[in-house]
Formats: C-alpha cells, sequence, structure tokens
C-alpha cells in the first residue's frame, strides 16, 4: 500500500513510499485496586493523593504484592489477541528519576512479560502482537501556567496497566486506527478494561518509519501524548509526511521521541530515545516469581467472554450484512444492545430479523443516540419496546415515517403501543379511505394531476401531497399504486 | 575500561545530578575503581549456573482484589515539603506556560 498523504495547504500527493506502523498501547486495567497495594485503582475524577499509601509512594519498609485480578485481566487479553502465556513470569524495576515515579523506578515486565508473539486479523490482514506485560501507572503532573513549577498526583500511581506492543506490520493511518478500534472492543467485550480515551485508561504511542517498497526498515520516530484514536491517526499522516518530505531532499531520519501537539496539529521533538540499559532493568528482589500453567490457563479460557471476532461471524450467520455485523461488534455497548434486541425478537410474532434489527440499530438508533450526545446509554435503553416498535412496522401497523417520528420517545422509555393509539398513528390501510384521499389530493391540484399525466416521472409531487394529507399514516407504495391507477399510468413507468 | 567523561556526563544526566568540575577527577577514580571490583566477577565461570534473581525461595505470592483505605492513605501532605491545593510542588518538568 503506498502512502497517501492528505490534502492540505500542500495539496494531496502521492509518493512511491510506504509507512510502517507499530503501536505500544497501555490500557488500564479493570480492577477494583491498584497492582501491589489495596489504594483503590477507580480515582478519575477525585480530589488529588488521595488514593496513595506506603507501598505505592515507595516509602522505606513497604512491600509490593500482587493483585490477583490485575494478572488474570492481563493473561486474559494476552490470550486473546493470541500470544503464548509464559509459563513463569516476574517483575522487573524500570529506573528513572521524574517527579511522577516517587520510587524512582516503575515496576514492569521486561524479560518475561505474560504473553508474547500473538496476532489480531483486522480486514484480512495480520497484524502481529510482540508482546502484552504488566506494569504499574505513573502519577500525573500538572503545570500551572506562567508558574516555576509542576504539581504532581499520585492517585494513578500504580495503577495496573497492561502494556500491548504490536510488530511494525500497520501499514496505513487507517490501519491503525482500525487496530486501535479492535483492541478496544477486545479489552470491552472481557471486561479488561474500559478503553477509554478520554479517560486516560487507554493511551497509544506510535512507532513511524517510512521506506520505498522492498527496502529494510527505516529509522522509526516514536510519537507520545495520543490520547485518541483521531490523534493516532492524524499524528501519523504527519509525521509520515514529514519523513517523505526528508527522504525526498536526500536527509537523514533522526531516531527521536515527539510529542504530539493537539491544537497546532503537529508533531515536537521531546527527547532522543534512551537506550534499554539505561533504565538499569532489575529483577524486583520484592516481587517473587508467579506461574501460569495449563491449569490456570484453562480456568481463564472457560471463564473467557464471547470476543468481538465470534460475535461478528455469529450475527453474519443470523443473516446480517458483514459490513453492519463490523460496525456493530467494534462498539461494544451496541453490541449488547443488540444481543439484547435478538432476545427481545424471540418473543414476537412477526419476529422482525436480525437483518432488519441491524439496520434499526447502526442507522435510525445510532443517529438518535449521536444526538443525544452520549446521554443515552445503551443500558438505558428498553430492548423490548425498541423491537416492538420496529416490529410494528414489519406488520404494517404503522409507516416507517411514523416509527421514526416515535423512537425518539421509545429510547425515552415510552411504550410503542400507547403512542401509536394516543397519537393516532396506526396506519391507513383501508383501501376507501386511501381512495378517498387520494381522489380529493387529485381534485384540489387538477394541474399537478395533469402534469404527472405528461411527465409520470413527477408522480412523486403528488404522492407526498397524499402523504401529508394523512399526516404520514399512509402507506407510500400504496399510495402510489393508487395514483398510477386513478392517472391510469404505467406502473412501471412512474 | 576506564569511564570516559562523557560517561560520566551520561549517568550524571540519568541521575539528574549536577556535577561540580571540582569533584570530576575524584568521581572518576571512585566510579572506576568500584566498577573494576564488579568486573571481578565477570572473571568467575558461571556457564551452565541458573541466574538466581531472588535470594528467597518464593514464588505466587498474590493478594485478592480489594480496595482498602491503607495505614497511611491521604498522608502524603505532611510527607511532601511543599504542597499546593492537595498537589506536590515539585521543580518545572516543561518548558514554556503550557
Amino acid at each position: 500500500m503506498t502512502l497517501r498523504a492528505p490534502s492540505g495547504p500542500h495539496g494531496a500527493r502521492r509518493t512511491p513510499f510506504e509507512s510502517v506502523i507499530g503501536l505500544e498501547v497501555h490500557l488500564a486495567l479493570k480492577t477494583r485496586s491498584k497492582l501491589f497495594c489495596g489504594c483503590s485503582a477507580e480515582t478519575f475524577g477525585d480530589a488529588p493523593n488521595v488514593h496513595v499509601c506506603p507501598v505505592c509512594l515507595g516509602l522505606p519498609g513497604s512491600l509490593p504484592v500482587v493483585n490477583r485480578a490485575a494478572v488474570d485481566l492481563a493473561a486474559t487479553f494476552a490470550l486473546a489477541l493470541g500470544c503464548r502465556i509464559t509459563p513463569q513470569t516476574q517483575f522487573h524495576r524500570k529506573h528513572y528519576f521524574y517527579p511522577d515515579a516517587p520510587k524512582n523506578y516503575q515496576i514492569s515486565q521486561f524479560d518475561r512479560p505474560v504473553g508474547e508473539a500473538g496476532v489480531v486479523e483486522i480486514g484480512g490482514r495480520r497484524i502481529g502482537i510482540t508482546r502484552c506485560h504488566l506494569e504499574e501507572d505513573a502519577g500525573r503532573l500538572v503545570h500551572p501556567p506562567y508558574a516555576d513549577h509542576s504539581l504532581v498526583d499520585l492517585n494513578r500511581a500504580g495503577a495496573p496497566l497492561l502494556e500491548m506492543v504490536s510488530e511494525p506490520d500497520i501499514r496505513s493511518p487507517e490501519e491503525a486506527r482500525l487496530f486501535l478500534e479492535h483492541l478496544r472492543a477486545i479489552a470491552q467485550s472481557l471486561g479488561v478494561s474500559d478503553a477509554a480515551p478520554e479517560q486516560g485508561k487507554m493511551r497509544a504511542d506510535v512507532n513511524v518509519s517510512v521506506r520505498l517498497p522492498g527496502e529494510p526498515l527505516g529509522t522509526k520516530v516514536e510519537i507520545k501524548n495520543l490520547n485518541s484514536f483521531k490523534s493516532v491517526q492524524a499524528a501519523i499522516t504527519l509525521e509520515a509526511r514529514r519523513q517523505v518530505l526528508l527522504r525526498e531532499a536526500g536527509a537523514p531520519v533522526e531516531q527521536e521521541t515527539r510529542g504530539w501537539n493537539e491544537g497546532g496539529q503537529k508533531t515536537y521533538v521531546l527527547r532522543t530515545k534512551e537506550g534499554s540499559a539505561d533504565y538499569r532493568y532489575l529483577a524486583d528482589p520484592d516481587l517473587p516469581p508467579l506461574h501460569l500453567d495449563e491449569v490456570a490457563i484453562a480456568r481463564l479460557r472457560g471463564a473467557m467472554r464471547e470476543l468481538p471476532e465470534a460475535k461478528r461471524e455469529r450475527y453474519v450467520a443470523l443473516g446480517v450484512r458483514a459490513a453492519e455485523a463490523e460496525l456493530i461488534v467494534l462498539d461494544v455497548p451496541q453490541a449488547t444492545m443488540f444481543d439484547a434486541l435478538l432476545e427481545a425478537a424471540g418473543a414476537i410474532e412477526p419476529r422482525p430479523t436480525p437483518h432488519t434489527l441491524a439496520t434499526w440499530l447502526t442507522g435510525e438508533v445510532a443517529h438518535a443516540r449521536k444526538g443525544a450526545e452520549g446521554t443515552l446509554a445503551p443500558e438505558d435503553i428498553d430492548a423490548t419496546a425498541l423491537v416492538a416498535l420496529i416490529a410494528a412496522v414489519e406488520a404494517r401497523t404503522i409507516t416507517l415515517t411514523s416509527a421514526k417520528e416515535l423512537l425518539g420517545d421509545v429510547l425515552a422509555g415510552a411504550d410503542p403501543a400507547t403512542l401509536i393509539e394516543a397519537r393516532g398513528l396506526r396506519q391507513i390501510g383501508d383501501a376507501d379511505a386511501l381512495g378517498a384521499m387520494v381522489d380529493g389530493v387529485l381534485a384540489d391540484h387538477p394541474e399537478v394531476a395533469a402534469d404527472v399525466r405528461e411527465n409520470p416521472k413527477a408522480l412523486n409531487a403528488l404522492v407526498g401531497r397524499v402523504m401529508r394529507a394523512s399526516g404520514g399514516q399512509a402507506r407510500a407504495d400504496a399510495v402510489r399504486a393508487l395514483l398510477q391507477e386513478r392517472l391510469r399510468l404505467d406502473p412501471d413507468g412512474g | 575500561m576506564p569511564l570516559t567523561d562523557a560517561d560520566l556526563d551520561h549517568l550524571a544526566d540519568l541521575a539528574r545530578l549536577e556535577l561540580p568540575a571540582e569533584d570530576r577527577a575524584g568521581l572518576r577514580r571512585d566510579l572506576d575503581r568500584l566498577l573494576g571490583y564488579v568486573a571481578l566477577l565477570q572473571e568467575v565461570d558461571v556457564d551452565g549456573v541458573v541466574p538466581m534473581q531472588r535470594p528467597m525461595h518464593l514464588a505466587d505470592v498474590l493478594r485478592d482484589d480489594e480496595a482498602v483505605r491503607p495505614v497511611g492513605s491521604g498522608d502524603l501532605e505532611a510527607l511532601a515539603p511543599a504542597t499546593s491545593e492537595g498537589r506536590v510542588v515539585v521543580p518545572r518538568t516543561v518548558d514554556g506556560s503550557g
């Protein structure tokens, strides 16, 4: 795949260079307590420095003890990515001096990560997973404007993170984004992480290099501070373009770490890369090794919830179009809602097909949820009511137009049957009543009727008038048929 | 192999230490002797010896995932040299006003 830089101030460009992308993703594991102590791990939005103790502050004499749930979640995620689980895993100290690391080292994993050598398949392409390891999060730094100091909040210090490193198998910014969407769906499906970038619970660093197809890997540049999928995509696009311009000018690409400036939509130099030796990795003497044997792996596999890929296959087997199935499973709350709709549909006659339900969910319902700007959580939606509304259209009790009109109220919890009666939306199925309406419109608009006789393609003008006269309760196809009959038009012509 | 000036600068940088010029020669001498002592270990034949990473023969020490309010929690302000609205004040870590 060749790199296509986006159209911008310099216009769209095509180059023979391809981008080679690897991702490092940090997921905040969904545990109650931190990785090595009993402080709460759920601290988002709390007052600073209230979830700290001697262990996560690294005070002398304190002893870290591993959280069993964090190990289980990390191994479950690694298994879901097809990783080989390390039978004996262990923790290392990674040393660096920075105010967000109170111990002056971070407890991480080095030579024996929880999992290695996995693969994720997206859109028919296989993206290799180098490793999945456990580590503790750092604190949060705040930099007050115009001050000579920074401020440290250590609530997050010691919270459990899963770091996933991919092989440089990704070839475009779009693919990087799709890969992240898959990872998020897997993490959320398994209950491993909320994977919410906006809460810092999913953070990505990217490695980008460019080369001509067939060349060995080029010098890579790491970009940090990417806190949304959109930023990842934009940063890769711009960084690849920067490197292509350097290569075309005959200049070398320096190995370095760059930061992402969200406001300016550009990258800037952070620091030249420290080597692994600079971190002085040391097996943590306080933390004995952990064994993940066949029994433990079988237990985790047995408890594993359905993965997005399995869900997608199940939906397609039910007759849902592949593209819609993919759209549903990549949005885990939406997939949960879809399963609820399928279940609710089982109790209704005539039963709307999974295909119909999927079309509604990814179309009208998604649109309504977007309009509600996050206030319409899938778990708040009454699946039975929503299915009843969709079934009413299928049974031709109400028109599609009426159903769309009622959707907002049904999603807010109203009963569709009550609404249909209260608003008199029951579809006009009575041929005589509909005939009278059609005749009325033709009598009121003889000039339009004359036009349509000349030009049958203008029939829609009359259909629209009848629909309006019916208050949206007539069926458009029935109206069309009646008009064609009255005006003696060829049914295939208009 | 003796420590070079560049090595010393790199180590000081990693340790976030400022080295006064008059201390450099003495420090280099001390570090060279320390490293020379450790280099003795390189002469031991350890072929076939499984590295011992920890002195204690323990494994699989785990705790249940329960959030508790541990002793000492919330006492950070008392330990910190300076705080501002609950946060610890440290030398600025980024340039500019951002």
